[in-house]
């Protein structure tokens, strides 16, 4: 049902418009318009206090973000639940918080900086290495009058043999100081004139400079330094780590003021909705007629004047569905399509038992349908999902219950699994086995099925035409009902009636067929566009024809979900019941019967829900409504206790 | 085995081969584009899977027809059947829908899956929506196992 909505309009003081405002979304009850520019009134500017708050949110969630790895890894008891006077006190705590935010940003910044610090020691550490042994102040280039050249060869370099064709040019020594995987670290010593041809010679064999400016010291100094460090730095990282696990411990105070931020921004938005003259505030809202009293209750307390007044044809007023416990859940599978439009027909509860019904026949087993039952509800005590995600895995639940029924009706326990281990295990021919199926088994009977499908799809399509028709006289227009609606079913009523009484039937369907060639045509003008519009209608006959046949798919994947159970029930019984055999037939068992469950359950999933989209919807649905969402405050790691009265 | 046989296990064989081809390749197309997705936002990875395994059916489909077929000549469960020329083609011929359709709506659901990847990344609550136009090509792959198990089922 699509519950009726009121239109609230609300002028009280400019002193007391706020509070009412945030009553209202205490309230969560209406659904708070925004402002329009109308008659020149202009809405309170709250765009620099929202970047504000915005921005003292942010930096909250980063922390929340950066400090979960510190956190001790325990799961979370339930989240905290404040009542309305304690939520709002939570002002006080801001202050707190947000220095707890900004000194963890302030210790993960320290850590990182710390960290590429410890990079740039770990590369110094790795350049000089080579060099430990070199025992001359590495900075030291020259004295006043000899030059000391530091580079690098390539390994297979002989030094001999340079050190000989560098005598022959300069006097100079040439040492190594020690060497690495791929090259050896040289140095030369000579007289300040000759440093330019050594340096040539040495060139000749692939040497590249090095030069150490900035280390005053002897290697191992430099080394030893480098090593203290970086010691430094990882007991420093250490110790911001220590601190930012006891900050972790705090993270639920930033949570909880994160939700409070949301709260004022909130609130913000509600206030920007207000339009305001010099001494009134005037506010525009939604709400559903069964939260009158409530709201009546609330306003008794303020000083205002307030007007609920019905939609206006063409405003766009949003939607609320409710329905029964067994119908609701299906409003997400509404929802994934669209709302229906505000004052059309709200087909959960039909759709609802259509699609648990065809779900039951695609997957059609008494132990998929098992695990679909207690599956579902242990995915909501261990997952605790959103409420919408809740939904679905209810009607998933219902649907469960659906496909045993139609597993015991067509034999499915885990399809054939009884008959294979009775046949391969212990022996039993094949025709002594015993039927499982109440009704009958759709792999034999397979015609048998088939029809039943498009039995379905016939109750189906009916269903959604009697839906147009009753959406039709309840506007008023009964004609269209018998005419639109009525012709088609006498129609189809006379094709039903042709397989059984030839004779009646065909009469009853010409009958039908001549009610569309006269009453489809009425909206043209001339006698001759009457007529032929009127004969063209009944093309639609193939519309309807492909809509039925749409359901054989029914059939198909129900049979290839039996047919795929059954060939891993041999796979997994040829073996035998040996030892090995049965862990063969444990695995494969559970392997495929996963496989095949969760295949099964997608196209049960998809194909359902198409089934219903355009086969169902088509033929009255009136899509468009917006899904009413009552103002309210918004927590995310908090729960509110209060019922707010 | 006579001539009958062979070609009946020649239609088992085409319709495991161009349906799981048609599988890989459509598989293939919408995981590229899921890979984007989830490598902008990991969380996303359920839903893109959601997608990226529906094109993934026709294969199974044609593994059906095949194993049905392999029952039917015996090759699993029984002695291998005798068939006659006319039974072997009759087989072969039963194949040929979820070979053929199974190859090209693969593919095609693929393409669909990917663009609605789109819709994964744009909006991902709408998500559901790209999974239901993938079902629309789904459709008929379903009709052509309809007709191949049909056609199989009353051999």
């Amino acid at each position: 049902m699509i519950n009726k909505m009121k239109k609230l309009t609300l002028v009280a003081a400019r002193g007391d418009i706020d509070s009412i405002a945030n009553e209202l979304l205490w309230l969560s009850a209406v659904e708070i318009k925004d402002a329009q520019g109308e008659s020149g009134l202009s809405s309170y500017d709250s765009s620099v206090q929202t970047v504000e708050y915005e921005r003292r949110r942010d930096i909250i969630a980063d922390a929340i973000d950066a400090l979960a790895p510190f956190g001790s890894g325990k799961k979370k008891k339930s989240p905290p639940g404040f009542s309305r006077q304690s939520f709002e006190k939570l002002e006080d705590k801001l202050c707190e918080s947000e220095k707890l935010a900004q000194e963890a940003a302030r210790l993960i910044g320290e850590n990182s900086e710390s960290r590429s610090e410890i990079n740039r020691i770990d590369a110094e550490t790795a350049n000089l290495a080579p060099w430990a042994k070199f025992d001359l102040p590495l900075a030291i280039d020259s004295t006043r009058s000899t030059s000391i050249i530091k580079g690098t060869l390539p390994i297979n370099a002989s030094l001999a043999d340079i050190s000989a064709q560098i005598n022959e040019e300069a006097d100079a020594v040439l040492g190594e100081a020690g060497r690495d995987n791929s090259f050896v670290c040289v140095w030369a010593v000579c007289m300040a004139q000759d440093r330019e041809k050594v340096t040539a010679v040495l060139l000749k064999h692939g040497f590249s400079k090095v030069s150490f400016e900035k280390y005053g010291r002897v290697c191992a100094d430099e080394l030893e330094r480098l090593k203290t460090e970086k010691a430094d730095l990882l007991k420093k990282i250490e110790q911001n780590t220590k601190e930012l696990k006891s900050l972790a411990e705090k993270r639920s105070e930033l949570e909880v003021s994160y939700d409070y931020l949301t709260y004022r921004l909130d609130q913000l938005k509600v206030k920007s909705s207000i339009l305001c003259t010099e001494c009134t505030g005037i506010l525009q809202g939604w709400l559903p007629v069964y939260a009158i009293p409530r709201l009546e209750k609330k306003l008794s307390e303020y000083e205002c004047y307030y007007d609920l007044a019905d939609p206006e044809e063409g405003e766009d007023v949003p939607v609320m569905l409710s329905n029964t416990p067994f119908a609701s859940p299906f409003e997400s599978i509404i929802a994934m399509y669209a709302y229906p439009k505000y004052g059309s027909f709200d087909p959960t509860i039909i759709m609802g038992i259509f699609y648990a019904i065809i779900f039951g026949l695609i997957m059609q087993d008494v132990g998929y349908g098992l695990l679909l039952v207690i599956g579902c509800p242990l995915m909501m005590k261990i997952m605790k999902p959103k409420e919408s995600t809740k939904k679905m895995l209810k009607a998933f639940m219902i649907c469960g219950f659906f496909t045993i029924f139609f597993g015991m009706m067509f034999g499915g326990y885990f399809s054939d699994l009884p008959l294979q281990i009775a046949q391969n295990w212990f022996g039993v021919k094949a025709e002594s086995l015993p039927e499982l199926a109440l009704l009958f088994n759709p792999i034999e009977n397979n015609m048998g099925f088939l029809i039943l499908a498009l039995g379905v799809g016939v109750l189906h399509l009916v269903t959604g035409l009697l839906i147009k028709a009753y959406m039709l006289i309840k506007e008023g227009d009964v004609f269209a009902a018998i005419f639109d609606v009525g012709s088609w079913l006498v129609l189809f009523a006379g094709i039903g009636l042709l397989l059984a009484v030839p004779s009646v039937g065909m009469w009853v369907a010409i009958a039908g067929a001549a009610m569309l060639v006269l009453t489809q045509g009425r909206g043209s003008k001339s006698i001759i566009g009457k007529f032929f519009k009127g004969l063209y209608s009944l093309y639609d006959l193939i519309n309807y024809l492909s809509d039925l046949l749409s359901y054989s798919r029914i059939f198909a994947l129900g049979l290839s979900g039996a047919i795929i159970g059954q060939v891993m029930n041999i796979l997994g019984t040829l073996a035998g019941n040996s030892v090995v055999g049965i862990i063969a037939f444990i695995l494969i068992f559970a392997i495929g019967h996963a496989l095949n469950l969760a295949l099964s359950l997608i196209s049960a999933f998809v194909h359902t829900a198409r089934l219903q989209y355009i086969e169902f919807f088509g033929k009255f649905y009136v899509d468009g409504g917006n899904p009413f969402k009552p103002s309210s405050v918004n927590t995310k790691y908090s729960e509110i206790t209060e019922e707010a009265k | 085995m006579t001539l009958g046989t062979i070609i009946a296990l020649a239609g088992a064989a085409m319709a495991a081969l161009l349906a799981c081809i048609g599988s890989a390749r459509g598989v293939g197309i919408a995981c590229e584009a899921g890979n984007a997705v989830v490598a902008e936002d990991p969380s996303k990875a359920g839903k893109a899977l959601l997608l990226e395994a529906l094109p993934g059916s026709q294969g199974i489909y044609g593994f059906v027809t095949a194993f049905m077929v392999l029952m039917n000549v015996g090759v699993i469960g029984g002695p291998v059947a005798e068939l006659t020329l006319a039974q072997g083609l009759y087989l072969f011929v039963a194949c040929m829908p979820i070979a053929f359709v199974g190859l090209w709506s693969a593919v095609y659901q693929g393409k669909v899956c990917a663009t609605g990847m789109n819709i994964l990344a744009k909006k991902p609550d709408d998500s559901i929506k790209g999974v239901t136009a993938a079902a629309l090509v789904e459709t008929y792959a379903i009709f052509s196992l309809l007709v191949s198990l049909l056609l199989i089922l009353n051999f």
